[in-house]
């Protein structure tokens, strides 16, 4: 009898789970770090709209499938996990998109936090005032032609 | 593409859907939060909605192929679990982390 797993199904599907499998463990490995560590970059963290992943979200579920490609044209065995990687990667952007989405209020407060904290690292520039360039109607001389 | 991977994409989307679903459902009403499908055995084992939705969904389709011996459900099946493994193999995997540093994942699924 077989319990391995692995071993239950063909060659090919197997390629395509370990496929499915290198697209999650970068996903998760991502917000574990974003998670566990301080220092992790606000402009990660942050969203480009309010119903959009985050900005890390993103680049693990993009990135990842999408460097699984270029390496799957190389040799064959990387192009099967590289449509694994899709097919977990894919659907996982679908997924957050529809829970973000649906959650507006949540997803709108976290959205307005991480944009109020990294306004806060953001240097003010001083506001200067205006020149005068027009002359008060006082004090004015009208003269010339478009008098 | 051919239709096998096709097949296998709808399939991994569906699982998704369900998932998504089910998560923005709890979202929208908290209340539900604890309650069956959305409990929690263990901080660090996915809730068991997560298991309904990347294991049942798969398994289901699956048993539609099986009894309608159609093979493109069969493929449909396929593309769900090999999403759904992933996803609760992942998610398993980070939930632990968070345990060991001595952080519970604050919501019934995923902080975010």
């Amino acid at each position: 009898m077989q319990l391995n797993p692995f071993k239950m199904v063909s060659p090919e599907t197997q390629k395509l789970l370990l496929g499915g499998l290198v697209g999650s463990l970068a996903y998760y490995a991502d917000l574990a770090i974003a998670d566990t560590m301080p220092a992790y970059p606000a402009q990660l963290k942050a969203r480009l709209a309010p119903q959009l992943p985050r900005n890390d979200e993103l680049l693990t579920t993009i990135a990842t499938p999408a460097a699984m490609y270029v390496l799957g044209k190389k040799s064959k065995k990387l192009k099967e996990i590289a449509k694994g990687t899709m097919l977990y990667s894919v659907p996982r952007l679908i997924d957050r998109v529809i829970v973000n989405a649906m959650t507006p209020v949540a997803t709108t407060a976290s959205f307005r936090n991480v944009n109020a904290s990294m306004n806060a690292f953001r240097p003010v520039a001083p506001v200067a005032t205006p020149a005068r360039t027009v002359a008060s109607p006082a004090t004015s001389v009208s003269a010339g032609k478009y008098r | 593409m051919v239709s096998k991977d096709i097949g296998m994409l709808i399939g991994a989307v569906a699982t998704a859907g369900v998932d998504a679903g089910l998560e923005g459902y709890a979202n929208i009403n908290p209340a539900v939060k604890g309650q069956i499908p959305y409990t929690v055995i263990h901080p660090a084992i996915p809730p068991l909605n997560c298991w309904l939705a990347d294991a049942g969904v798969p398994l289901a389709l699956y048993a539609i192929g099986k009894v309608t011996k159609k093979s493109f459900f069969v493929d449909v099946a396929k593309g769900g679990a090999i999403y759904g493994f992933s996803e609760l193999v992942g998610q398993t995997l980070y939930r632990v982390a968070l345990v060991a540093q001595g952080m519970t994942p604050v919501s019934y699924t995923i902080r975010r």
